[in-house]
């Protein structure tokens, strides 16, 4: 992909001011240095191993703002790209409030034949040093008019496609900030800005979990491992943090051979690592009960929050199982269940 | 052209990818569907090739495809049948909030409230990552997208049959047997009401008597 268009900005929040925050930018001539960092900055970002994520459209007529400016920027005249990439850096400033700081905003165009990809980057402001000690006399400058690209602040995006109706409607995005206990912050980013929502949504990932775990759980023959899949289950239900990717459940919860048969089950890399809201309801209703068979042919089948209470289990092995409770009803059945 | 078009339609493996996409989009839609009632079926098609070059070719699209082999968004395609009108609101809410990304939803229907025809909710979904094959993202001549229609039992039974004899047949109709098609539709518009209003009366029965201790 070949870099053939670049702007950048520097942006103010506006979202909660009285008056609109003139924007300050446009156009910039891609030198040599530049195309590098800006190539190497695409790379090192490896945003095959990001967030999928998908714009919120009109539903009757299909628009978003934020892609129909992605796309003039893409593919139009020089002077109508320009003003999109305005209309971006506008929608930028208002997406943002108090607690986000003044950014350097890029956007990158590169170009393969007829396909276009975009890249949105923030770089928030920071402070820097200059030292120079020739001349024998140390001088210590502080730059104020910098931005740093190594901040956990900084975020970025990518669309890429050609100039048809149903395409440039998913992305990718990178945000350092993202799982943390508060999503607040990276809302501004997604859902205020990009105006997009992941696109593996809550109810679906929920159940792809759920069912992930089910599939390794089932093919696991340790005790251990099996094991680290019900303290999983049961950890994830108390987390304070709500958005998930399946690496990110893998990484913290699960190792070895648990691990390794967990991520076995997931269909593809950006299944892996793109996020979802966890949904509780949801999990619980999709993983409901464990089932026991002892050696005596019962068969004892238990919803999840019993284990412990009602179902009494050891954990020296041979592994024993103790169940009471009132009987409400007794069948005779042919077979189980 | 249509000739090319069927070709690329059935390039090596693409179908057998497309296949994969429905068999797998199909079990999300029951998943996602497994706790409500009244749904009648769920199903998916991959579309015929010669079916794709036919609407690749049609120059009656607004507007019109720059690419069909990419554009045309019900290569892949779903419809959950329901018993009731009200069902397909609640089946569409599950389905657009939580389980897919929309782009686009219609609801299909005669254009004047005097006129009965062609009645469908449809949707126009992206393609989520969870279901694509290993290979998917490789390949660039597949769709981003997938259509879901929801439609009643007689929505289906009247759209069904005569799919292929008006949408794709003649233009020109014998008026005896334009109105004898809006008289099933009518009547497929009519059994839907009526059923309702007999679902709605049953469940305000069945709550007095559940009420009564009955």
């Amino acid at each position: 992909m070949n870099l053939y268009r670049l702007y950048a900005f520097t942006v103010k929040p506006s979202r909660t001011s009285r008056s609109s925050t003139p924007i300050e930018g446009g156009i910039v001539t891609i030198t040599k240095e530049l195309r590098k960092l800006i190539n190497d900055s695409i790379s090192t970002a490896n945003f095959n191993k990001r967030s999928e994520i998908a714009f919120v459209t009109d539903q009757t007529t299909r628009t978003n703002p934020i892609r129909d400016n992605i796309i003039s920027v893409a593919y139009n005249s020089d002077d109508l790209a320009l003003a999109a990439s305005y209309e971006l850096a506008s929608a930028l400033s208002n997406a943002m409030d108090q607690r986000s700081l003044e950014c350097l905003f890029i956007i990158a165009v590169q170009q393969n034949t007829n396909i276009r990809a975009v890249t949105l980057w923030t770089f928030p402001r920071d402070q820097a040093f200059r030292f120079n000690s020739s001349k024998g006399k140390p001088l210590i400058e502080v730059l104020t008019d910098v931005f740093s690209r190594t901040s956990n602040l900084r975020k970025a995006a990518l669309y890429q496609g050609k100039q048809l109706r149903n395409d440039f409607m998913t992305g990718k995005v990178l945000d350092f900030q993202a799982g943390k206990s508060s999503n607040e912050i990276a809302n501004y980013w997604l859902s205020k800005f990009l105006s997009s929502t992941l696109a593996i949504q809550s109810e679906s990932g929920t159940r792809l979990l759920a069912k992930t775990l089910r599939q390794a759980h089932d093919v696991c023959d340790k005790r251990a491992d099996r094991e680290q899949f019900f303290v999983a289950m049961i950890s994830i239900r108390a987390a304070l943090r709500t958005r998930w990717s399946l690496k990110d459940f893998a990484d913290q919860y699960l190792s070895g051979l648990a691990k390794v048969h967990f991520l076995e089950a997931i269909p593809n890399e950006n299944t892996l690592v793109s996020s979802f809201e966890f949904n509780r309801e949801i999990f619980d209703s999709s993983i409901k009960f464990r089932i026991f068979h002892l050696d005596s042919g019962v068969i004892v089948s238990s919803p999840l929050d019993e284990i412990g209470k009602s179902i009494k289990l050891t954990s020296e092995e041979p592994r024993q199982l103790s169940c009471e409770g009132i009987i409400l009803d007794e069948r005779l059945r042919i077979r189980h269940g | 052209m249509v000739d090319d078009y069927i070709a690329a339609y059935s390039r090596d493996g693409r179908i057998p990818l497309l296949k994969a996409i429905s068999s797998s989009l199909e079990t999300e839609v029951h998943e996602a569907l497994s706790d409500l009632p009244h749904i009648d079926r769920i199903s998916f098609r991959v579309k015929e090739a010669i079916s794709f070059a036919k609407k690749a070719v049609d120059t009656s699209t607004t507007p019109p495809y720059t690419n069909p082999i990419t554009e045309i968004e019900d290569q892949v395609a779903g419809r959950v049948i329901v018993f009731f009108r009200e069902d397909i609101n609640i089946v569409k809410n599950r389905l657009v909030s939580g389980t897919f990304t929309t782009v686009e939803q219609t609801h299909k229907r005669p254009t004047r409230d005097e006129e009965f025809g062609y009645e469908s909710h449809h949707v126009i979904c992206n393609i989520p990552p969870q279901v694509k094959p290993k290979n998917w993202d490789l390949q660039d001549d597949l769709p981003p997208t997938f259509e879901l229609q929801i439609r009643t039992i007689f929505m289906h039974a009247y759209a069904e049959p005569q799919h292929d004899l008006v949408y794709k047949g003649p233009d020109d109709l014998p008026k005896k047997i334009r109105k004898e098609l809006a008289w099933i539709a009518a009547s497929a518009w009519g059994a839907d009401e009526a059923y309702l209003r007999f679902y709605h009366w049953y469940c305000s029965i069945y709550s007095r008597d559940k009420l009564k201790g009955r």
